[in-house]
């Protein structure tokens, strides 16, 4: 064979190894170049999800009830949809997990990968009936109850209407205070059913957060003697009205405050409605009436004649004297819970609220 | 000039042409090689940083930090990870177990995982899973596949609507790769054994953990780098 015929073939061999490594380097490249658009679109897909999720929370600060009622456990209900870009899509679903519990499920798409993640939120918001049906009495107690002979603390008329008030006044609240109470009864005192190194809050609100969403606040150490303001016929807002607890139809009646404190106060006499949240020792003296929710960090003393109509959280002790009552009244709780619109806000559990995987 | 003169000239300039383009073919060859196994570095140097990223994020998002997982020691990060979530079945508790519809990357395991239980109060209880027992039909509503009763040791009184799977496991960076082990077992390798002896897990500021992940391959390697991943939630 003569040179020329020994040179060609190995040219085409060689020709033939540098195609074979080139395709080699091309599926490489492309296998490359996959598994980043892949790694890309599931990052995608994550964030997409996520962004729908917060973008939820974030934009019904009042509360997951301002996207509709969900259906259920089972069936979830798709609330908001969108996309990120051309290619990326969120949506995310509600799903009602119990009375005060919701589920967000976002899911984050991208179409053309058909890459698709998921991540989930639970979210807590206040409801008005499953708080009062939480109670396990009209007094919970974290620490000692004193009751003397003369003074009462009493769940008998748990379903009644509070004293003095005119007849179908807690008709709104019927229905749900004969579901919640049957037979009308609720324990009159029973323990704290929080950790005992805990304030009492309501649900997921701990009472630092009812401070700081309070209407009014009072200094530590404060005393007074709220009452109802009336101009020219109208209630006036001012801090030391805390409405009117004995007249619903009065000008005064429908005011109803969230009134907190970092330290101790006293009510030396005066009247009030709403949620009470005392961080230190609350003391009521001199007839002093209050309607609705009140929880106390510290000590509670309730004397003279003084009245709570509603319920009671106490993380310390409670002590009732000298004609001191404390009436159950499931419809001023009701009424307090419900006009607290402060405190419909989202809030998620301490311990975390994101789920994945999901 | 004669005509074998000719030839034999004509025979020197194609063999000098031919060596010519054979060596060319070999240089050419040679290069195409090398950089072949260059980009055969980058692609297995990028899969292993982004695999080791993607794994340790997903990870420590899924959990709370201070609670699921604490800052990372001699390139240790141990962690609670979490395999699935449980929406609870409402009014189908016993004492000491609940219905449950599962939904994981894998079937829940009483050799080896535990739970996170939500309580109506907000807290999050930790529960070892001590039997499984998959059902079809009695969480009515729920969809049939991945419904089964948990039974769980201490289950609370006011159990909630929320469970979660997990597993301990630990991540280490040891051998140059991201290895995993699940409880005492041996650390088994995630990614290629590419990285360098450098690359480090470590507590960053603001609860973060730092992650220096460094693949050798001489010049050009584009893939490593130092992420610094943050926590989506902090333990109160």
């Amino acid at each position: 064979m003569s040179r020329v015929g020994v040179a060609l073939p190995v040219l085409l061999l060689l020709v033939l190894a540098l195609a074979a490594l080139s395709h080699g380097v091309l599926v490489l490249a492309r296998d490359a170049l996959s598994s980043v658009r892949a790694w890309t679109a599931v990052v995608q897909g994550r964030v997409a999800a996520e962004v729908g999720v917060k973008g939820v929370t974030e934009a019904v600060p009042a509360g997951t009830d301002g996207l509709g009622s969900p259906p259920g456990l089972w069936e979830a209900r798709t609330v908001v949809e969108g996309d990120l870009g051309p290619r990326v899509r969120y949506r995310v679903r509600l799903r009602r997990l119990g009375p005060e519990f919701r589920l967000l499920e976002g899911e984050g798409r991208v179409e053309l990968e058909g890459a698709s993640r998921r991540v989930a939120r639970v979210v807590w918001t206040l409801d008005p009936v499953a708080r009062l049906g939480s109670a396990e009495a009209v007094a919970e107690v974290g620490g000692r109850v004193g009751i003397e002979s003369e003074a009462a603390v009493s769940g008998h008329g748990i379903g009644l209407d509070p004293e003095g008030w005119p007849p179908g006044a807690c008709d709104p609240y019927r229905e749900a205070l004969d579901s919640l109470f049957p037979e009308g009864l609720l324990a009159a005192t029973a323990p704290l059913p929080v950790d005992p190194r805990s304030r009492p809050g309501l649900g997921l609100l701990p009472l630092d957060t009812l401070l700081a969403r309070a209407d009014v606040t009072f200094h530590p150490g404060g005393r007074g003697s709220p009452a109802p303001e009336v101009e020219e016929g109208a209630c006036v807002a001012v801090s030391s009205n805390w409405g009117h607890p004995g007249d619903p139809t009065a000008p005064c009646g429908d005011r109803l405050v969230l009134v907190a404190g970092t330290g101790s106060l006293t009510m030396e006499g005066g009247q009030g409605q709403g949620i009470l949240a005392v961080a230190g020792d609350l003391r009521m003296d001199r007839d002093a009436h209050f309607a609705g929710v009140v929880l106390v960090g510290g000590r509670l003393e309730i004397e003279n004649d003084a009245r709570i109509e509603g319920i009671v959280r106490v993380g310390g002790d409670l002590e009732v004297r000298d004609a001191g009552v404390v009436l159950g009244r499931g419809c001023s709780a009701l009424r307090a819970l419900e006009a607290a619109t402060g405190l419909g806000e989202p809030v998620y559990p301490a311990g975390g609220s994101w789920l994945s995987p999901y | 000039m004669s005509v074998r003169g000719s030839g034999l000239t004509e025979a020197i300039l194609a063999l000098v042409l031919l060596t010519l383009l054979v060596q060319g073919a070999l240089t050419v060859l040679s290069r195409q090689q090398r950089a072949a196994a260059t980009l055969v570095a980058w692609e297995e140097g990028m899969q292993t940083v982004g695999i080791a990223r993607w794994i340790l994020g997903d990870e420590l998002r899924a959990g709370v930090a201070g609670r699921d997982w604490s800052a990372p020691r001699a390139d240790t990060l141990g962690l609670r990870a979490f395999r699935g979530t449980a929406l609870v079945c409402p009014l189908a508790g016993e004492p000491d177990r609940i219905l449950v519809h599962h939904r994981g990357v894998r079937h829940p395991d009483p050799e080896k995982d535990s739970i996170l239980l939500l309580d109506e109060g907000g807290r999050w209880w930790a529960l070892d899973l001590e039997a499984r027992e998959p059902v079809s039909d009695r969480c009515p509503g729920a969809p049939a596949v991945g419904t089964e009763w948990w039974t769980l040791s201490g289950l609370p009184e006011n159990v909630g609507p929320v469970a979660r799977l997990f597993e301990r496991g630990s991540y280490h960076l040891a051998d140059g790769a991201l290895r995993y082990r699940r409880g005492r077992g041996g650390r088994q390798p995630l990614t290629a054994p590419l990285l360098d002896p450098a690359s480090r897990l470590r507590a960053g500021e603001g609860g973060g953990v730092v992650v220096d992940l460094l693949v050798p391959g001489g010049p050009g390697m584009p893939w490593g780098g130092r992420w610094t991943l943050w926590p989506r939630e902090a333990a109160p």
